[in-house]
């Protein structure tokens, strides 16, 4: 939850993000997520769908599988969850949730449109 | 340049993600803590000299101490030896390793590091002979590192399975998505891919070419492919392009009715984290339908995430399991009261009642069928999470009858953790059940060295589709759901290499009349 000051009468509203959504066809909104995300968990690579965040504002990363012959498998027993996004908007921007931390990550120059319920 | 605390941060995100906390704030600690930027390491900390049997440093002091150390923001190499990053597998084999007593302490000096990683593990074997610790790998951090969003691949919709792993290889279709690349090309369950990209399946030595086109790294690969369809001999000519692809771990949900009874059917093939909505769906479907059993289809389900597996057995058992332990983690006993790993005091993880937020809100109740039996459907590649399934409902005492082929025998895990742009897989603890049981590292199932179960060994059977009420697992589920034992004529017998064969009976008849073979290592196996 945000607090943002307005600066016209020295008052606070409190205003909670809600979930939202990318456009269906912002390919250059959809990668300045996916550099987000990469830099916010440390990781070079993040592989998501044409239409990742386009529908839902939850997004979940797992580690990539390794098949084929010879191949060690490393999905079997997992404990603990996995990474974790929620794409949100507030006061007409666009944040980026990492779910685990609660860090919010604003995100420039991305549009999103809140989720309707 | 990135600062240190980004560095921090970052190095602690991943963490997180990997489960390894302890190991890195033990390796941020061994950085030093101040100062400095992320793109110039800090001097190596002195590394103690010599080798002294039995005596171990602290694998903080030797973490990321690398003989090739890598560059970059956020990388927290430091130049070192060869020698450092064996001392730092031999303290973190000895802190974390389940059977760290078991190993044989040897010079780091002597070795290569992945020669040294190799003799970081029991030599043990189990009951039936087999190697106890045959899950102790690595792979280059920077292939470990990639995330996928959940549920989402490269690929042709199509599960292949390596029915034999070893020359004659054998592939197979296990299963596909409607309106993938594979179903429009008419390929179907039981189709047999006998080249690929000109690459024999059967006795290449090329296996970077079969590997490379059955499982394609990214969209928009075109691979060429021979395939035999079920039922036939003539071999076809298929192309494929790869593409994106959305994966449904949990398919073909139905009620069928035996002898009056109604009979629930689920296919679960992956404990990725989409599941959990598509299981608390199927469930909620199943319990609609006031079902009197159910067959929980996990034939090439080789695990995934733990909870998932919890909420699963939860499900099935509902209030037969309610505020019981589903299962409890054990480390080595130098870790008798807190994971090692994340800090998190040890407690036993009973049945979950509510989601776990994996691919929808937390803390919605589940829906339960109440059942007090359940079958399992299994192959030895039904592995790690779905044979959590098995062993936790056992411990809730819900009858487990499996029918199909013994289980894979993985009632292990390990945090992966990362030094010198490798990443370690060493077994670190065991999964018990309510009962304290753990033990079944030659699997679940009616073969020699196996937990015995209740139920009937029959092979897959590629000839029909999952969920046919005739495929042969399903059929043999079905008839002891009405008779409460195998179908008559059905016994299984061991032929001298341990093959399953199926008597003559009504099971004889095959696609092809060849015997499947199951890999001896199912993780070796496909993706999920």
């Amino acid at each position: 939850m945000l607090v943002l000051a307005l600066h016209g009468g020295c008052q606070a509203v409190t205003e909670k993000p809600v979930d939202a959504r990318l456009g269906e066809d912002d390919v250059v909104a959809r990668a300045r997520v996916q550099t987000a995300m990469q830099e916010a968990i440390g990781v070079p690579r993040i592989n998501l769908a044409r239409d990742a965040f386009g529908s839902d504002s939850l997004l979940t990363l797992e580690p990539g599988a390794f098949a084929g012959f010879g191949k060690p498998d490393t999905q079997a027993r997992m404990p603990g969850r996995p990474e974790q996004f929620r794409l949100q908007t507030l006061d007409g921007h666009c944040l980026l949730l990492r779910v685990r931390t609660g860090q919010s990550i604003p995100l420039v120059d991305v549009l999103c449109q809140p989720v309707r319920p | 340049m990135v600062k240190e605390g980004d560095v921090i941060m970052d190095n602690l995100a991943r963490a997180f993600r990997t489960g390894v906390t302890s190991a890195l704030i033990g390796a941020l600690v061994a950085c030093g803590g101040g100062g400095g930027g992320g793109s110039v390491p800090p001097a190596a900390a002195p590394a103690p000299a010599g080798f002294d049997a039995g005596q171990f440093q602290p694998s903080s002091q030797f973490k990321n101490l690398c003989a090739a150390p890598r560059s970059g923001s956020g990388i927290p190499d430091r130049p070192g030896t060869t020698t450092d990053e064996n001392n730092w597998l031999r303290s973190w084999s000895n802190e974390l390793y389940l059977w760290y007593n078991e190993i044989t302490d040897q010079n780091p000096r002597s070795f290569t590091t992945p020669d040294y990683f190799d003799r970081m593990k029991t030599s043990a074997l189990t009951g039936s002979g087999s190697a106890r610790d045959r899950f102790h790998f690595t792979i280059p951090t920077a292939e470990y590192e990639a995330l996928s969003q959940s549920g989402i691949e490269a690929g042709y919709g199509a599960k292949f399975v390596i029915t034999s792993n070893l020359p004659p290889r054998e592939v197979r279709v296990a299963f596909i998505s409607a309106g993938g690349p594979a179903a429009l090309a008419g390929l179907v369950r039981g189709t047999r891919i006998t080249s690929v990209d000109g690459a024999s399946v059967a006795d290449t030595s090329d296996v970077d070419t079969l590997n490379g086109g059955l499982f394609p790294d990214g969209e928009g690969e075109t691979h060429g492919f021979e395939v035999i369809l079920p039922g036939e001999t003539v071999v076809r000519g298929v192309t494929l392009v790869s593409a994106e692809v959305t994966v449904d771990p949990v398919d073909n949900v139905k009620v069928l009715n035996v002898s009056g009874s109604d009979v629930g059917y689920l296919h679960f093939n992956s404990h990725i984290a989409t599941a959990e909505a598509q299981l608390v769906d199927a469930f909620r479907f199943l319990a609609a339908q006031n079902i009197d059993d159910l067959v929980l289809d996990l034939r090439y389900n080789g695990g995934g995430f733990l909870d998932i597996a919890n909420e699963t057995a939860f499900m099935v058992a509902g209030a037969n399991a309610r505020d019981k332990v589903f299962e409890e983690i054990r480390f080595n006993d130098k870790h008798p009261v807190t994971n090692p790993v994340t800090g998190a005091q040890l407690q036993p993880d009973r049945f979950h009642e509510t989601t776990q937020g994996f691919s929808g809100p937390e803390g919605v109740l589940l829906p339960a069928l109440d059942l007090p039996r359940v079958f399992l459907l299994t192959t030895a590649r039904t592995c790690s999470a779905s044979e959590s399934i098995i062993n936790g409902l056992r411990g809730a005492a819900v009858e487990v009858i499996q029918i199909g082929d013994t289980t894979c025998g993985k009632p292990f895990g390990f945090y992966a953790t990362d030094n010198c742009g490798t990443t370690y897989f060493s077994i670190q603890f065991q999964g018990v059940n309510a009962l304290g049981f753990g033990d079944y590292p030659d699997g679940f199932g009616q073969t020699a060295g196996a937990v015995q179960t209740a139920g009937c060994r029959v092979s897959d059977d590629f000839s029909r589709e999952l969920g046919d009420p005739d495929e042969r697992l399903l059929s043999t589920a079905l008839t002891w759901a009405a008779t409460g034992s195998c179908p008559v004529g059905l016994q299984a017998m061991e032929d001298p290499d341990g093959i399953a064969i199926d008597k003559p009976g009504q099971y004889e008849a095959r696609d092809d009349g060849q015997l499947l073979v199951e890999p001896p290592f199912p993780g070796a196996v496909l993706r999920e």
